[in-house]
C-alpha cells in the first residue's frame, strides 16, 4: 500500500513534466527520478523558483516583455537607445535577439501576428499600443522583426502603413541565407530574398 | 504504409510541438491532406520556406492509409515548383489568396481527389501574382471552387420554379442556393440578398470564365460590392460560419477604409422588406 502511494506521487510528478513542451513520457520519468534522488534542498529550490515565477513575473506595461514589476529591465535601463524600437511577435524572440548583443534599443512585443488565414486582425495584437508609443515623439526608427512567414509579412506590411505617417523610419530585418550553410541547399524563396537584399561591399 | 509524391498547394500551416509544423495541403492526387513536417521551424530545416501558404510544390509523404488511426501523413520532402512573391508583399493580394485557400480548406473533405479544383486554385494564385484585380479574382475562383465541390449557386433562373426573374431587383436566397423570383421569395420567407441585373449578369458570366483570364476582368464599385455580398452570404449559409477573412472582420485594417464602411451596409433583406 505504502509502495503504491509512493509510486503515485512519482507518477503525479511525471505527469506534470509530460505537460511541458518537448517532454515525452520517458524524459518525464527520468526527470521525476532525478528529483527523487536529488537532495531535499535542490528539489525545493526548483519548487520555489516555479512559485516565484508564477507569483512575481508579469508583463511590462510598456513593451510587454517579461517583467518583475511594472516595467521590464530593458525599459528601465537608462543606457538603452530610447529612439529605436524593435518589434517582435513573442517575448521568446526578444530573448533570442538579446542573446546576440547586437541591438541596444527598446522593444515592443506584439503578443501575436496578423493572420489572413485565421482571421487574426490588428485588434488582436498590440499594434495600437505601438502606434501610441511612436506618437509620443521620442522614437525615430521602428525595426520590424516579425517572422518571415505569411503572418509575419502581413504584420510587417500593416505596421509599415500604420507607422509611416508618423514620420518615423520603418525598417525590416534582413532575409537570407543562415550563416554556416551551403548556398546550394537554400530554397528558391530564400535565395530570391537574399539576392534582393544584397548590399554593397 | 505508402510513399506518395504528388504536386500540392499549401493551404495552411501552423506551429506544432517544439519545432514542427502541421500543414494542410491540397494535393493533385489525393485532394486535401494534413501532415506533420518534423523540424520545419528550425533555422536549418530541409523544408526551408517550401511549406509557406500559397506555395505550389512537389511533396513526398508517408501515408498510413485512411483506415489508420492517425490520419496525419508524415511529410518527408517538399520541393518548390512555383511561388508567388507578390502575395507576400501586397496585403490586398494576400487577403484574396487567403480567401481562396480558406474556402478550399473549409469546403473539401480529406482524401477526396479533385484535379479540377487543384488546377482552379493554382490558376487563381497565378492570376493574383500576374496582376488580376484581387477582389474579382477571388470571387471568380471561389465560384469555380464551389462548382467543383458540388455547391454551384444558380443565377440563370429561379431556383424554386425555374422561371427567369424579370424584376429590376433580383433576390438571391443563400438558403435556396440561387436567385428566386418575387412570388417564390415571399412564399419561402427566407432572407435574401438584393441583386441588380448587372450584378446577376456578372455572376452568370463569372461561372463560365477561365481563371487565367480573370486578369482582364473589370467591374464597377456597386456591382463589385453586390457580387461580394452574395458570395459572402452564400458561403456563410453552406459553411455555417463566416470565412476567416481579415478585411471583413476588422475595419481597423484600413487597407481601404471606405470599402469597409460600404461592406458593413450591405443589403440583406427578408422578402417582406425587399418587396
Amino acid at each position: 500500500m505504502r509502495n503504491s502511494a509512493q509510486q503515485g506521487f512519482l507518477d503525479k510528478l511525471a505527469r506534470e513534466f509530460v505537460r511541458l513542451p518537448g517532454i515525452g513520457q520517458k524524459t518525464a520519468q527520468r526527470l521525476a527520478f532525478h528529483i527523487m534522488k536529488a537532495s531535499k534542498d535542490e528539489a525545493l529550490r526548483l519548487a520555489e523558483a516555479i512559485r516565484e515565477v508564477k507569483e512575481h513575473v508579469t508583463f511590462c506595461v510598456q513593451c510587454r516583455n517579461i517583467a518583475e514589476g511594472e516595467l521590464c529591465g530593458i525599459c528601465q535601463d537608462p543606457t538603452r537607445d530610447r529612439t529605436t524600437i524593435l518589434v517582435v511577435e513573442e517575448p521568446s524572440t526578444l530573448y533570442a535577439i538579446e542573446q546576440s548583443h547586437s541591438y541596444h534599443g527598446l522593444y515592443h512585443v506584439l503578443m501575436g501576428a496578423l493572420s489572413p488565414l485565421d482571421g487574426v486582425g490588428p485588434s488582436d495584437i498590440r499594434a495600437r499600443e505601438l502606434e501610441l508609443r511612436v506618437r509620443g515623439g521620442e522614437i525615430r526608427e521602428v525595426i520590424i522583426a516579425t517572422n518571415p512567414t505569411i503572418e509575419g509579412e502581413a504584420t510587417a506590411i500593416y505596421l509599415m502603413k500604420l507607422l509611416k505617417p508618423h514620420g518615423v523610419r520603418v525598417s525590416r530585418i534582413a532575409y537570407g541565407i543562415p550563416v554556416g550553410v551551403d548556398i546550394e541547399y537554400a530554397d528558391e524563396v530564400t535565395l530570391t530574398k537574399a539576392i534582393e537584399g544584397r548590399r554593397e561591399l | 504504409m505508402a510513399l506518395i509524391t504528388t504536386p500540392a498547394i499549401v493551404l495552411h500551416c501552423r506551429r506544432w510541438g517544439e519545432a514542427d509544423r502541421l500543414v494542410s495541403l491540397y494535393t493533385e492526387r489525393m485532394g486535401k491532406v494534413r501532415g506533420i513536417a518534423r523540424g520545419a521551424r528550425r533555422m536549418k530545416s530541409r523544408f526551408g520556406s517550401s511549406l509557406e501558404p500559397f506555395t505550389v510544390l512537389d511533396v513526398t509523404f508517408f501515408d498510413k492509409g485512411q483506415e489508420a488511426q492517425e490520419s496525419l501523413v508524415c511529410i518527408s520532402q517538399a520541393d518548390i515548383r512555383e511561388h508567388f512573391p507578390v502575395l507576400r508583399e501586397d496585403l490586398g493580394r494576400m487577403m484574396a489568396a487567403a480567401s481562396m485557400v480558406n474556402l478550399v480548406l473549409q469546403i473539401t473533405v480529406e482524401r477526396d481527389p479533385g484535379p479540377k479544383l487543384f488546377t482552379t486554385l493554382r490558376e487563381g494564385l497565378r492570376s493574383l501574382q500576374d496582376g488580376a484585380d484581387p477582389s474579382l479574382a477571388s470571387v471568380v475562383v471561389q465560384l469555380q471552387v464551389l462548382a467543383h465541390s458540388g455547391f454551384r449557386p444558380q443565377f440563370d433562373h429561379c431556383v424554386v420554379c425555374e422561371s427567369v426573374p424579370s424584376e429590376s431587383t433580383i433576390r438571391f436566397s443563400p438558403r435556396a442556393g440561387g436567385v428566386v423570383c418575387e412570388p417564390c421569395a415571399r412564399r419561402s420567407q427566407a432572407a435574401c440578398v438584393m441583386l441588380s441585373p448587372g450584378a446577376r449578369a456578372y455572376l452568370v458570366q463569372a461561372k463560365r470564365w477561365l481563371v487565367p483570364r480573370v486578369t482582364r476582368l473589370k467591374a464597377s464599385g456597386p456591382i463589385r460590392r453586390e457580387v461580394e455580398a452574395v458570395l459572402e452570404a452564400y458561403l456563410r449559409e453552406i459553411l455555417g460560419r463566416r470565412l476567416p477573412s481579415l478585411g471583413q472582420q476588422d475595419p481597423s485594417w484600413a487597407v481601404d477604409p471606405d470599402r469597409q464602411k460600404d461592406r458593413s451596409s450591405t443589403q440583406v433583406m427578408s422578402p417582406a422588406l425587399g418587396g
